[in-house]
This record gives structure tokens, sequence and C-alpha cells, in this order.
């Protein structure tokens, strides 16, 4: 069973009814007086504050069995259930993004190499599709040495 | 109270200036569907808006802030670049928002 969950649902201590109530009728309000209003000349400021790095809340699913959980670590650890779900995800994103750019350095050297190697027989453009589609760099690198290794062999040949 | 002091109260919403108000992060839980669903309260010309739109208009670096319909909110006029534009074909719109704050007074920047 999955519920689609907010982030900031499953993170904080579930709000009394009351409260939640009160902030219904609060939205439910400003709501129906916004569409009564919504054409009324009103003074606006042009805003002196940008967001610096916006955010905006995503909703995911998470399995409810697994909530319980992550309420349970985020209370052991002292943080929000919402403050650590973002750092996790963030804290993942980076690690990818850093892995792709190591990839890359290591990669590139290799399939230089490989390129020049066959540029006589017109096939590098076909290496690159093929690094560009490759999601393990160390699989492409092994995968790119070998086809190396195997024009080694069959230049040998001829 | 004077007049200046009036003109002074209609500037700020609870203690800080409009223009100097925080808004990085807008929450459509409560109100997401609402919006969503105009056209169905309306009727067949009012325009659904996503939540994503929606807070692309309050995230606007441009935008303009003012007063809400309650003492308890804020109007927020930016443009969405990913809402479809009102000519056929077309994208980006500027659209009306208005926003509560989550705290009070409403200095995380969280709506």
């Amino acid at each position: 069973m999955t519920e689609i969950v907010r982030i900031d649902e499953i993170t904080e201590e579930r709000p009394m009814m009351a409260k939640e109530q009160n902030i219904q009728d609060i939205l439910a309000e400003v709501a129906e007086r916004a569409e009564e209003t919504r054409d009324d000349a009103t003074k606006m400021y042009r805003s002196k504050q940008p967001p610096s790095d916006p955010s905006q809340v995503y909703s995911i699913r998470i399995p409810v069995s697994r909530l319980e959980g992550i309420r349970s670590l985020a209370a052991k650890r002292g943080v929000l259930p919402t403050s650590m779900l973002r750092s996790w995800i963030l804290e993942r994103l980076d690690h990818e993004e850093q892995s792709a750019q190591v990839a890359e350095r290591e990669i590139r050297p290799t399939a230089h190499a490989v390129a020049a190697e066959f540029s006589s027989v017109r096939v590098r453009p076909g290496l690159f599709v093929v690094r560009e589609a490759e999601p393990s760099g160390r699989a492409l690198e092994y995968r790119l040495r070998e086809r190396l290794s195997q024009h080694h062999r069959r230049m040998a040949e001829v | 109270m004077t007049a200046q002091e009036e003109a002074d109260a209609a500037r700020v919403f609870e203690g800080i200036p409009y223009e100097e108000l925080r808004i990085d992060t807008v929450d459509w839980l409560h109100r997401g569907e609402y919006i969503r669903t105009r056209s169905q309260r309306k009727g067949p010309n009012e325009f659904d808006v996503e939540p994503e739109w929606a807070t692309e208009a309050a995230l606007d670096p441009r935008r303009l802030v003012g007063p809400g319909s309650s003492e308890t909110s804020i109007q927020v006029v930016g443009r969405s670049t990913g809402a479809p534009g009102r000519a056929p074909g077309t994208t980006g719109r500027v659209l009306k928002v208005w926003l509560v704050p989550k705290e009070n007074p409403p200095s995380s920047g969280d709506w």
C-alpha cells in the first residue's frame, strides 16, 4: 500500500485537529475573499527580496509501512523528518553529480585514445554516442578498453 | 490613528514592509486542488491554475507584493513561464496569487 505524502506532512508532528481546522478556515476565508476582490485595485510594491534559492514543495509517494521508520529515525537524530529527507535527497544528488564528473575525467583519456585509433575508420561519432548513453563510467571505460584491444588484435592479424 | 500612521500601516504586513517580505517556499497542500479546479466552480471560462504555476509566479524575481484579501494574507503578482499563455500555442502568464504565512511574523519565507 502506498500513500501520497508530502515530505512536510510526515516530518512534523501532526497538528492537532483544532489547529488544522483553523488553518482550513483561514485559507477558505482568504480564498473566498480573494475571488470577490480579485479585480480590485491594490497598491503593490516591487519586491526587494527575490528568493536567493527558491524552493518548492514536492510530493513523493512513500509506502505507509516506512513512514514510522522515517519519523523514528528523525526523532533519534533530533531533526524534523522533513529536514532529514531533504538533506538525504540533496546529498544523493550531490553524490550523483560528483560521480558523473569523476567518471568523465577518468574516461576522457581512454575515450580520446580510442577515438584516435578509430578515426581512420570513421567510427568516432559512434563512440561518443555510447559514452553519452552509458550511465556507469567504469563500465564504459572497460568496454572502450576492450574495443581498443580488439581493434589492436584485428590490426595485428591484418 | 493619524493619516500618516494609516499610510505606514498599509505598507507593512505583520510589521514587515511588503517589499521586504521573504517568499521562498509555497505549500499548496491545502489549496492546490482548489486553484486547480476553478473552472468547475466559477465557470468554463475561468482559468485552472496548476500549483506549480502559482508557485512560479509567487517566486518571480520581479514580483509585486501588496495587501491580500484579509489581514492574514498578502497578494503577489508575478509571471509564470510554465503556464499557458492567453493566445493559443503560447506560454507564460501573469498570475495574481494570495498567500498566507506559515508563521507569524513571516520571517522564514514559508507560505
